[in-house]
């Protein structure tokens, strides 16, 4: 700690004190007269706000204004567009501060862990929102492995103390622990302390001195009027920025988790079509194949009854295999109805259908000849429905994999990737958690309906099938978009700017 | 049974011919699963026949109202024996006719005498009727591709006179109907014809009919054909003894035809049950004849929804109606467990 206030000292000693800082308002005067900045920044948040500050989009008065050329302008008339230029050219004026510094033990390190914070933007105590973070480079050293966080405000009081465990590197900076110090303004910067506090061989050993850290310094303002009355206020170097005609706060409705969500669900819908229609596909010039046999035996003489018999005990085998290779639901739904018609799950024997017929004046050789030929008929409509449950399931699936491409599209600059990823996962998710969610639910509403007498196994079956798998999509969707943001989150934000230099040096 | 209708009873050894003053036994063992196969008519003069399934005899004629039977001269041997399916009475003209491969031999009852016309020869025979002019309407099939998936097509042909050549005469629907009947499966083969009135009237079978057990008509007006389908119904019977025509299925409905259309009338089969006093039995109709406002019909009578199982049935009977099917009176009645089961029932003559 000693170490860390003479380095602070040190710094202090090199910088000079900045003039024109405008004293902090009561809190109470604050709650009365709130500032239109801090009005917005209640709406917006503190990230955002800065983020309009910097691109000049934001009067002092805390008006929005959606050209970008006007607020920039030499010929702005409006007086208090000529003050917000004023301010933010003065703010972009503002030379660097040069908060990051940097220390190593020694130089042997530096290969193995890269130092290097990523910039905390000043922070507003006035209606601030908690969106600040900071973190470390992606590519630190494997070998540190757990490290800790200190944050202090700019009397030196710990604010914040916490152990993380790799490979965690990002420390959110939360509305408890802001509330809890005393805004600096520019003149007492707060702190926050990175170091590395148990490494591998060769990194670190037993030797204490072999530990790494960094720390930073962060404005923390108590009011807006702080913030912009400071000559150095400087809005940090936001990376975000809105695709054209984009209402800046706004997400676009199919950025929406429930678009995401009800995609997922006609993801799975949709494959789901498909695949039956290819089945269907497959049934057919299997069963094609199931005729042209029994015509060949037919013309070596078997007599027609055999064949007929053959093509029958033929044709609900394939059924049988056609329908286990389907979906779980409209397997028990065909069962249903065989068992509800013929009594068993499979489809009617020969007898069956020879007795049906024959009570309905067609002679044995026509059943025959209609068995025989039915192995094969291709039931024209049912055709239909399934060439068109293979173009919508393709449309359908097309529509969202393109709604995908727009959120890819849409994503901040930085994210684009991460959507990407996320996009890939949640299809993908709400696929296998369709097809897992409807065998689960089939298996679970066979169970539940069956306790209620056992012809309430199918229909619980199939309602557990139907409700398992949209709500298996869903939840493999959101999973999947989870497991990418899940990821993402071991990784530095997004917007964290970092130093391009370092400065070492030598205690 | 009732005056003036009489019923075929299959037994395990014998067919038997009821009717309200005599019952009479035809010493044949006709196999269980053809019995089926046994049918009652009766012509316009009143004279009964029975076709049983028998290579040998498959027709018997009864000219005293179903007191006694013979058995009519044998159809003349062809490379291969005549199926009994293929045998029926033409009511109309009394002429019996049995498709064979490649003629239609016909029975005159006058002449006692078996002759034979020679059948379309670019065409699968599956049906023939006689009309009023001693015409003759063949229904089937003839070989073509323009149905998608499909070998052959619906056809018709019409032959004038004994030797005159053929004249298509197969079904002329509009585009719509065509597309329509296709799509259904309807038009692949005409599998019976009834030209014993005007207008003639075809049916055929859905082709996928496991899949789908529908049935089509198809009404040949003179300048085009219209056609219809039955959703999940076989066509039992054509009624011409009205000013209507109608058509029963064995599902019990009855349809009217209204214009080009057909429109579903009324169900038999709740009046039938009231007569038989059950309620959530299925009820199939085995054989039907209808004399304008009066119907009988011979019924199964089977376990609740089990009419896809097609197990034997809890009963058969005969109800008639006199009043158009609104209700029903029990004839006669067979329980399964005596072994045997009604077939089939017409009224005898024309009145």
């Amino acid at each position: 700690m000693t170490q860390r206030i003479l380095i602070a000292l040190q710094e202090a000693k090199r910088k000079p004190v900045p003039l024109g800082r405008a004293k902090p308002r009561s809190p109470r005067s604050n709650r009365v007269q709130a500032h239109p900045i801090a009005q917005l920044q209640a709406v917006l948040g503190n990230r955002r706000v800065a983020q309009l500050i910097q691109a000049k989009r934001i009067s002092a008065e805390g008006k929005i204004s959606r050209s970008r050329r006007k607020l920039t302008s030499d010929s702005s008339s409006d007086k208090s567009e000529r003050r917000t230029d004023h301010v933010l050219r003065r703010i972009s004026a503002a030379p660097n501060s040069g908060a990051v510094i940097s220390r190593f033990p020694n130089a042997v390190t530096f290969g193995t862990y890269e130092p290097g914070l990523a910039i905390i933007p000043p922070i507003v105590k006035e209606g601030y929102d908690g969106s600040a973070h900071t973190a470390i480079k992606t590519n630190w050293g494997w070998s540190s492995w757990e490290r800790r966080w200190r944050v202090y405000d700019g009397e030196d009081n710990l604010l914040y103390d916490s152990y993380y465990t790799y490979p965690h590197s990002t420390l959110e900076l939360s509305k408890e622990i802001i509330a809890k110090g005393k805004a600096g303004g520019n003149d007492k910067p707060w702190s926050v302390w990175h170091e590395v506090t148990e490494t591998e061989i060769p990194f670190g050993g037993d030797n204490p001195d072999n530990f790494p850290y960094a720390y930073m310094k962060f404005k923390v303002f108590e009011t807006w009027n702080d913030f912009m009355a400071d000559p150095d206020a400087k809005p940090p170097a936001g990376k975000q920025s809105e695709k054209p005609g984009q209402e800046p706060g706004k997400t676009s409705p199919v950025q929406s988790p429930t678009a995401k969500n009800a995609g997922s669900v006609v993801d799975y819908v949709s494959v789901v079509a498909m695949h039956e229609a290819y089945l269907r596909q497959i049934y057919d010039k299997a069963a094609s194949g199931i005729t042209a046999t029994a015509q060949e035996m037919i013309g070596k003489g078997v007599p027609q009854t055999d064949v007929a018999k053959w093509a029958n005990e033929a044709r609900n085998v394939l059924k049988v295999k056609i329908r286990t290779d389907g979906n779980p639901i409209l397997e028990k739904v065909f069962e249903s109805r065989n068992l509800a018609k013929y009594g068993n799950k499979v489809g009617p024997t020969y007898e069956q259908l020879v007795a049906k017929y024959a009570k309905q004046g067609l002679s044995p050789e026509e059943i025959d000849a209609q068995i025989i030929k039915g192995a094969s008929k291709a039931n024209l409509a049912v055709n239909k429905w399934s060439g068109r449950l293979r173009v919508a399931g393709k449309i359908t699936l097309f529509i969202d994999i393109a709604f995908a491409g727009v959120r890819v599209y849409l994503a901040p600059e930085g994210e684009r990737t991460k959507v990407a990823l996320e996009e890939v996962a949640r299809i993908g998710g709400a696929l296998a958690g369709g097809a897992a969610g409807t065998e689960a639910g089939v298996a679970v509403g066979a169970a539940v309906g069956a306790a209620f007498g056992g012809v309430g196994a199918v229909p619980g079956a199939i309602v557990g099938g139907i409700l398992g798998g949209l709500g298996g999509a869903f939840l493999g969707g959101w999973a999947g978009r989870s497991a990418v943001d899940s990821i993402y989150d071991l990784l530095p934000p997004s917007d964290c700017v970092f130093e391009g230099s370092y400065q070492e040096e030598t205690r | 049974m009732i005056k003036g209708c009489a019923a075929l009873v299959w037994t395990p050894d014998a067919v038997r011919v009821l009717t309200s003053c005599s019952e009479f036994d035809l010493r044949l063992a006709i196999d269980r699963r053809d019995r089926f196969g046994l049918r009652l008519w009766s012509d316009y003069a009143g004279l009964l026949y029975v076709r049983v399934i028998d290579e040998r005899r498959p027709l018997w004629i009864s000219a005293d109202k179903g007191a006694t039977f013979k058995a009519i001269p044998l159809i003349p041997a062809e490379e291969k024996p005549v199926s009994a399916y293929n045998c029926k009475l033409h009511p109309a003209s009394g002429i019996i006719s049995a498709l064979g491969c490649d003629r239609v031999w016909i029975y005159d009852g006058v002449s006692g005498q078996w002759g034979s016309r020679e059948l379309p020869p670019d065409m699968h025979v599956k049906d023939v009727s006689i009309d009023a002019k001693q015409g003759f309407w063949y229904a089937g099939s003839v070989h073509s591709q323009r149905i998608p998936g499909e070998k052959t097509e619906a056809a018709m042909r019409y032959q004038p006179a004994p030797g005159a050549p053929f004249q298509p005469r197969s079904p002329r629907l509009s585009y719509a109907d065509a597309v329509k009947v296709i799509k259904e499966g309807g038009l692949t083969e005409l599998r019976t014809v009834d030209a014993e009135g005007e207008p003639v009237i075809a049916t055929s079978l859905c082709a996928w009919l496991l899949e789908d057990s529908s049935s089509f008509i198809f009404v040949f007006d003179s300048d085009r054909t219209f056609a219809s389908r039955l959703k999940d119904e076989l066509i039992s019977h054509v009624d011409r003894s009205s000013n209507l025509l109608r058509i029963f299925t064995y599902q019990g409905s009855v349809w009217e035809r209204n214009g080009s259309r057909w429109e579903q009338r009324d169900s038999l089969v709740g009046p039938i049950k009231r007569s038989l006093k059950v309620s959530k039995q299925t009820v199939l109709v085995r054989g039907l004849d209808v004399r304008q406002g009066k119907i009988a019909a011979a019924v199964e009578v089977g376990p609740p929804g089990a009419i896809d199982v097609a197990p034997d049935p809890e009963l058969t009977a005969v109800c008639f109606s006199t009043d158009n099917g609104k209700s029903f009176e029990l004839a006669h009645q067979e329980m399964s467990r005596s072994g045997a089961e009604i077939q089939d029932v017409v009224w005898i003559g024309q009145e």
